[in-house]
């Protein structure tokens, strides 16, 4: 019963970091951009229990914040361009002929870029804002969700149900709806949950490199590319927050891959 | 007869697709210079002279070709990009072009470093985990790259860097472009890439192992390493091909990331810099290379995994 002990564990830690984002303010011990000089690099003490970073900020109080950051920028997103991929995907494969060669093109064409290459671009060429980062991941995993949804919903098309309603008179769009988008839902939840752990990756990477987010945003990518200046004097701000990023994104790994077992699928394939 | 038929049709399925996806990836990096919000002839007319009145922005922006009517605008893009010719960069003024050819090497050097890595130890953790399959080796293994999956290259390059260039002086901070000074961001790299690409490989192999021929093999007497290096491994390939070529490909966007952690002068940090410049013109040539490459390493894979391995060929496109 290996896969139920991955999927709870993933669970756990997911449920946990999801507490963090929503009840950062009762739990941070201070305010996560007040800035002492004095308290510069300062060791964990009881008021600040895992010290301070090279700004004097509670370096708690900033990674338990940077949680609605990697949760907030993604996870809405993500349900909603999941929703939309699911219902486009399977109605155009189950449709096929042109709408749906003109689709799998698009998505060629934006899978072509990686995911912080159109945030990049975005960014700077169109506005310097978070918006900016949310359309371009919307952008980017849109395109992957649509060719997942593709790829399963033509496996599932060339089966004897989907004749068989057919037969029965079924009209298009109940086929989609009640039969096939039923069908591609397990395999696709395993992808999307693999998928979180990827924006949640990316968005830190934006942040590391300042794109998006103004500096000093308490954010965990963000903090790591603070603590770059700090490799000499305090390494350990170069520690916590990269913690938190991997055990976050293994939450979502350790879920995604229990339910793919669970059901019995064996693809990997990622966001690049 | 039909299945030279079916060859033939698939690879010029292949070749139109080709063309349409670069063609789809020009528009876009067009796309880009179009609906910026930045006005580039106001920008290097101001980079020079600070009170520059309207009538000599206006001089530049006919210059640039700026106010033309879209389509024409479009049309001279693409003679420009099939000539070889992508702007002039606003920061140095030189062709966005020259800039892309003197950061490229660097980060061609850096990926393929990362990818001999990748596939070194891909094709080993995956062999040994399969032929010893629930030995130890494969449960470590296993959880190794399930937190290796997680692990943020530039995080990884960060930790690496303290590590080996900090607290123990083998490779120097800043690199040079050497072969190694290129060590650890290549080190960093790979790794989580390793990790997603052996579990894959894994999978696939295993996967294979239930096909009939394997059972023929063993009948036949074959041991099972040769099994699984000689008949096995080659079916299983195209599955990590495919993986490869995205990664090798995305690599060249993604370098940005572990290059501004080691100062390397490659693509990745020149995109960053016109991105941090607002240089429209680098930006879009940059994303354009980024884009082609990927493109042009899928379509190798796709003919790589064909030639090699015969299954995958009667797949549809």
């Amino acid at each position: 019963m290996k896969r139920k002990g991955q999927i709870i564990v993933g669970l756990a830690l997911i449920l946990i970091f999801i507490l963090m984002a929503l009840a950062a303010p009762l739990l941070a011990p201070n305010d996560p951009n007040a800035t002492d000089l004095a308290l510069k690099n300062a060791p964990p003490s009881a008021e600040y229990p895992l010290g301070c970073d090279q700004m004097g900020r509670c370096e708690l109080s900033r990674l338990l914040y940077g949680a609605r950051y990697s949760m907030g920028l993604t996870i809405p997103v993500l349900i909603v361009l999941a929703a939309f991929a699911l219902f486009v995907g399977c109605y155009s494969s189950y449709k096929g002929g042109l709408l749906d060669e003109v689709m799998r093109i698009l998505c060629d064409i934006l899978m072509a870029f990686p995911l912080i290459v159109i945030a990049m671009a975005l960014v700077s060429a169109v506005d310097n804002s978070v918006a900016s980062v949310i359309i371009a991941i919307g952008i980017s995993m849109l395109a992957w969700f649509l060719r997942m949804v593709r790829s399963y919903a033509k496996t599932e098309c060339g089966k004897e149900y989907i004749e068989a309603a057919r037969i029965a008179g079924a009209s298009g769009l109940r086929i989609v709806l009640r039969h096939l988008i039923p069908n591609v839902f397990p395999q696709f939840v395993v992808y999307f949950t693999t998928g979180i752990a990827t924006a949640i990756m990316s968005v830190s990477s934006f942040a590391f490199l300042g794109v998006g987010l103004i500096a000093g945003t308490p954010e965990w990518g963000a903090m790591l590319n603070e603590a770059r200046n700090s490799v000499y004097s305090n390494p350990a701000l170069l520690i916590y927050p990269g913690i938190c990023l991997i055990v976050c994104c293994a939450g979502f790994n350790l879920l995604g891959e229990g339910l793919r077992d669970a059901i019995g699928k064996e693809d990997d394939i990622r966001v690049a | 007869m039909r299945i030279a038929g079916g060859t033939a049709k698939r690879i010029i399925k292949r070749i139109i697709n080709f063309i349409l996806v670069i063609w789809g990836v020009v528009t876009l990096s067009f796309c880009l210079q179009v609906f910026t919000g930045t006005d580039p002839a106001e920008m290097i007319v101001r980079k020079v002279n600070v009170f520059a009145t309207e009538e000599q922005i206006q001089a530049v922006r006919e210059e640039l070709g700026l106010d033309a009517p879209f389509l024409e605008r479009y049309a001279d893009y693409v003679k420009g990009v099939l000539t070889g010719d992508l702007g002039t960069a606003i920061t140095n003024r030189q062709p966005v072009i020259e800039n892309i050819k003197d950061a490229l090497p660097v980060t061609c050097m850096l990926v393929v470093m990362a990818m001999a890595w990748v596939i070194i130890f891909t094709v080993l953790i995956a062999a040994i985990s399969v032929i010893r399959k629930g030995g130890i080796f494969d449960n470590v293994m296993r959880i190794i790259c399930i937190i290796g999956i997680c692990v943020p290259s530039f995080w990884l390059a960060l930790i690496l860097l303290t590590a080996f260039a900090v607290q123990i002086t083998i490779f120097s901070v800043i690199s040079d472009g050497s072969f190694k000074s290129l060590i650890l961001p290549s080190v960093a790299m790979a790794i989580p890439i390793i990790c997603i690409a052996a579990r894959v490989l894994r999978a696939a192999v295993l996967n294979e192992l239930k096909s009939d021929y394997v059972t023929y093999a063993r009948a036949r007497g074959f041991s099972n390493t040769k099994i699984v290096y000689g008949e096995v491994m080659r079916n299983a390939l195209p599955a990590a091909i495919t993986l490869f070529a995205q990664y090798c490909a995305a690599l060249f966007g993604t370098s940005a990331l572990v290059e501004s952690v080691f100062s390397i002068q490659g693509l990745g940090i020149y995109l960053m810099e016109s991105c941090e410049s607002m240089d429209i013109y680098g930006i879009s040539g940059s994303i354009l290379v980024c884009g082609v490459l990927f493109v042009l390493f899928n379509t190798l894979a796709d003919l790589l995994s064909s030639a090699i391995c015969p299954a995958y060929r009667r797949k549809a496109v």
